[in-house]
């Protein structure tokens, strides 16, 4: 398989300053935009050695699907191990098979040299987990640390956290406060907590949720001479009805590579279990920070659909005001939930109704999400196909007159 | 409580494994490696991931009387967490105990792998597009495995087996044949299928190999109507020595087709069929076999690879699974011959079927929205 006429050429370089390593890739023949020739730079900060990993597999992961969005294909002038080089074009493969419009082209990885690196030892590597605060990571990084999984327990050697992905990039003072919401996690589980500043954002693609584990991926590649795991959490559980597409496990399981193994943690867990696991700990609940709408980095809003599912999932698992939130849940805060449709986030509150049944939770905050979940059309089929007709206008009211000739009949 | 021991026994190519439980009768299963002599593995990861649906429906710990490696233990472990997750009234996580853990096992070195291959056309089209380049970085195909014993039809006799052999070999593989119990003693779960045996059967054949593949039973796209963990799940039948990794889901069943084409010999032993065993003639009338013939038909191929389409299959043949819905979507997607009539025609049948879901998805809601029914979606 050869590149087209039009490839991006990809490099990559690293510098030391006084502040840490910072390590680059750089694009030329960029087609759009933003000029010919872009950069995705990653500054490990307070770190002045950290030997490079032999193969870029894992950071030029992060940007295969911008590159398969702009069709263009990638020569890469640097080492690439013959795993990585299938997992890729794997990747781009399912992509572009799933999502045509968003990635064009089933483009090539053309490396100028594919090597064999030395596979590492089977459960010597270490493994370095990346946290944002959040429940999904604050359960990865408890459970293994803790060996909660028993045998089947990754040896977590450190936490990696990222600036540039739920933090902008400027100003930093916001960084720094989730930053130190999160370190009495690492202190508590005595584990070092990396700081990742870095612009790969930018370069993530169309759908930032199809990029987000493939970047997480890259940066945590950064520690891969010394890590040979990658650990991400999961977002929704396996079994979650109509299966998510964003990032499913079994495609970010193609960001590892012969080198490094990119693990997707807790996918066998719903919110509330991993809720549950959690709560003997305060020191991990505490600190969970879900929100990413409010105005402060470092605390939970309350307010914000994460924050306010995250409560739900509290509550499913018997807690009505748990450490990390500051104020009590309203009903008005449900009742403000925006649920347009079944892409958006409905399949998780969804999800959380049916963690609230199935553990017998009543009360009217159940049964006001449970009064709002019905009323959401399917799809958005709805809207699409009387888009700009009058009848659209009426609907809400035409609803409305079904609901009470509904209720009138079930009454007698 | 279940008790695993398992081992091979000398030279004679037999994997087996008894497993105890507390509740009822030990059963045994078998795995014979026929035809070629290869080293069967020292670790139990294979044989461990063939018995975790028994584990699962059980329910309790499965302790091993032998080695597994690190690997085998975590994915095992996730294994039977996601599926009882999905469906917690049929399975329970399963916590594995084995005698002795290694973290000393590694993949061999080298992209030589063995490739499980039913006759189906999605794992003949697997071995091809790696055989042939057609996937960048492929796996070499060091063998061809065909697993015996995986359904109560008939498995082809020494002729065929032989046939098949030859057939196999002219596009480059050894063939492999494992012959198994796992139908007859009921180690095949209805649910997950057969995939753990066969991941099994690649373990005890998997010498020298750095992985097993397996292609996807289904495409990718269906998943989004058909959310089960098979297909969500990553390559968790794995082991440290030796993966197991599933290939493809992506491509048409009309793309697969173009690309087998020039492999005329593959022909008279690839068949979709669910009705017939693989290595007999195709029904012809079952959904997988129109779904095939519908693909010969838009990759312009007349060849024997099927049976053809006819008109009475527009009407018969239901919609309702969606993995033949999502083969036909992408089979008409994918249509480059000149058969524009017959292409208008299941366009036409493809669209009335989706707009009769689109309905019943509408009064679903309609019945949520107004309070007769639970919330819709579910």
């Amino acid at each position: 398989m050869s590149a087209g006429p039009l490839a991006l050429h990809v490099w990559f370089e690293e510098q030391r300053n006084s502040s840490g390593l910072i390590r680059r890739l750089l694009f030329e023949g960029v087609q759009g935009a933003r000029g010919t020739r872009v950069e995705t730079w990653w500054r490990l900060e307070g770190i002045a050695d950290m030997p490079v990993p032999p193969v870029l597999d894992s950071l030029l992961c992060g940007h295969l699907l911008w590159a398969a969005n702009l069709g263009q294909d990638l020569i890469v002038h640097g080492p690439i191990s013959r795993g990585g080089l299938r997992n890729m074009d794997d990747l781009v493969e399912v992509r572009h098979a799933l999502f045509p419009k968003l990635y064009p082209r089933r483009i090539a990885i053309c490396p100028d040299e594919e090597v064999t690196t030395p596979r590492p030892e089977a459960g010597s590597g270490a493994a370095i987990a990346a946290v944002s605060g959040g429940l999904d990571s604050t359960f990865t990084a408890v459970r293994h640390a803790k060996r909660l999984a028993g045998a089947a327990s990754y040896p977590l050697a450190a936490l990696v956290i990222i600036q540039g992905f739920d933090t902008p990039l400027d100003p930093s003072r916001g960084f720094l406060e989730l930053r130190r919401r999160v370190e009495p996690l690492a202190t508590w589980l005595e584990l070092p907590l990396y700081s990742v500043v870095t612009n790969s954002k930018r370069h993530c693609g169309p759908n930032w949720a199809h990029a987000a584990i493939p970047q997480a991926g890259s940066a945590l590649a950064l520690f891969s001479a010394r890590h040979g795991v990658g650990l991400v959490s999961a977002g929704a559980p396996y079994g979650t009805p109509r299966f998510g597409f964003s990032h499913p496990v079994v495609f970010n399981a193609l960001c590892s590579n012969d080198y490094f193994s990119l693990v997707t943690d807790g996918g066998a867990f719903g919110r509330t279990d991993k809720i549950e696991v959690l709560l003997p700990y305060p020191n991990a609940v505490s600190g969970i920070k879900v929100c990413w709408e409010g105005p402060n980095p470092g605390r939970n809003c309350g307010r914000c659909e994460k924050c306010v599912m995250t409560r739900l999932n509290f509550l499913a698992a018997g807690v009505p005001e748990p450490l990390c939130f500051d104020s009590p849940l309203e009903l008005t805060d449900i009742a403000r939930l925006d649920l347009p449709s079944v892409q958006a986030s409905r399949d998780l509150f969804r999800t959380c109704l049916n963690e609230l049944e199935v553990r017998g939770c009543r009360g009217s905050e159940v049964d006001l999400l449970r009064h709002r979940l019905r009323r959401v059309p399917p799809a958005g089929v709805v809207a699409t196909l009387l888009s700009g007709s009058p009848i659209q206008g009426i609907l809400p009211r035409l609803i409305r007159k079904v609901r009470s000739l509904a209720g009138a009949v079930k009454k007698p | 409580m279940l008790g695993l021991e398992g081992g091979s026994t000398g030279t004679d190519g037999l994997w087996q494994c008894v497993l105890r439980s507390s509740s009822g009768p030990a059963r045994s299963l078998r795995l014979r490696v026929l035809s070629e002599s290869v080293s069967l593995p020292p670790v139990l990861d294979g044989l461990v991931m063939a018995v975790l649906p028994i584990a699962m429906r059980e329910g309790g710990p499965l302790r091993i009387e032998g080695c597994v490696t690190r690997g085998a233990l975590r994915n095992a472990s996730e294994f039977t967490e996601a599926w009882s997750k999905w469906d917690p009234q049929r399975y329970t996580p399963v916590e594995v105990i084995p005698d002795e853990i290694t973290d000393h096992a590694r993949l061999a070195e080298g992209h030589d792998a063995v490739f499980a291959w039913s006759g189906s056309l999605r794992s003949t089209h697997t071995f091809v597009r790696h055989r042939h380049g057609l996937v960048r970085a492929p796996y070499r195909a060091k063998r061809v495995l065909r697993v015996l014993g995986l359904s109560s039809q008939p498995d082809p006799d020494r002729d065929q087996v032989e046939s098949l052999r030859k057939t196999v070999a002219r596009m480059g593989g050894p063939l492999v044949v494992v012959d198994s119990n796992a139908a007859v003693a009921g180690f095949i779960d209805p649910e997950i299928g057969v995939l753990p045996i066969v991941a099994a059967a690649l373990h005890a054949v998997g010498e020298g190999c750095t992985a097993g593949i397996h292609s996807r039973p289904w495409l990718l796209a269906a998943q989004r109507r058909y959310p089960r963990p098979g297909l969500a799940l990553p390559d968790l039948l794995s082991g440290d020595r030796f993966a197991i990794r599933a290939d493809g889901g992506t491509s048409s069943m009309s793309r697969m087709v173009r690309d087998l084409i020039r492999h005329r010999c593959l022909g008279a032993v690839t068949s979709n069929c669910v009705v017939q065993p693989r290595h007999l003639p195709p029904c012809g009338e079952c959904p997988r076999c129109v779904a095939m013939a519908l693909a010969l038909l838009a990759a312009a191929e007349k060849q024997a690879l099927g049976s053809s389409v006819g008109l009475r299959h527009l009407f018969s043949i239901s919609f309702g699974d969606p993995v033949f819905s999502s083969d036909v979507e992408a089979i008409l997607q994918d249509w480059t011959s000149t058969h524009t009539v017959s292409r208008e025609a299941w366009r036409s049948r493809a669209a009335i079927a989706r707009l009769g879901v689109s309905v019943v998805d509408h009064l679903r809601w309609l019945g949520s929205a107004t309070g007769l029914r639970p919330p819709w979606p579910r």
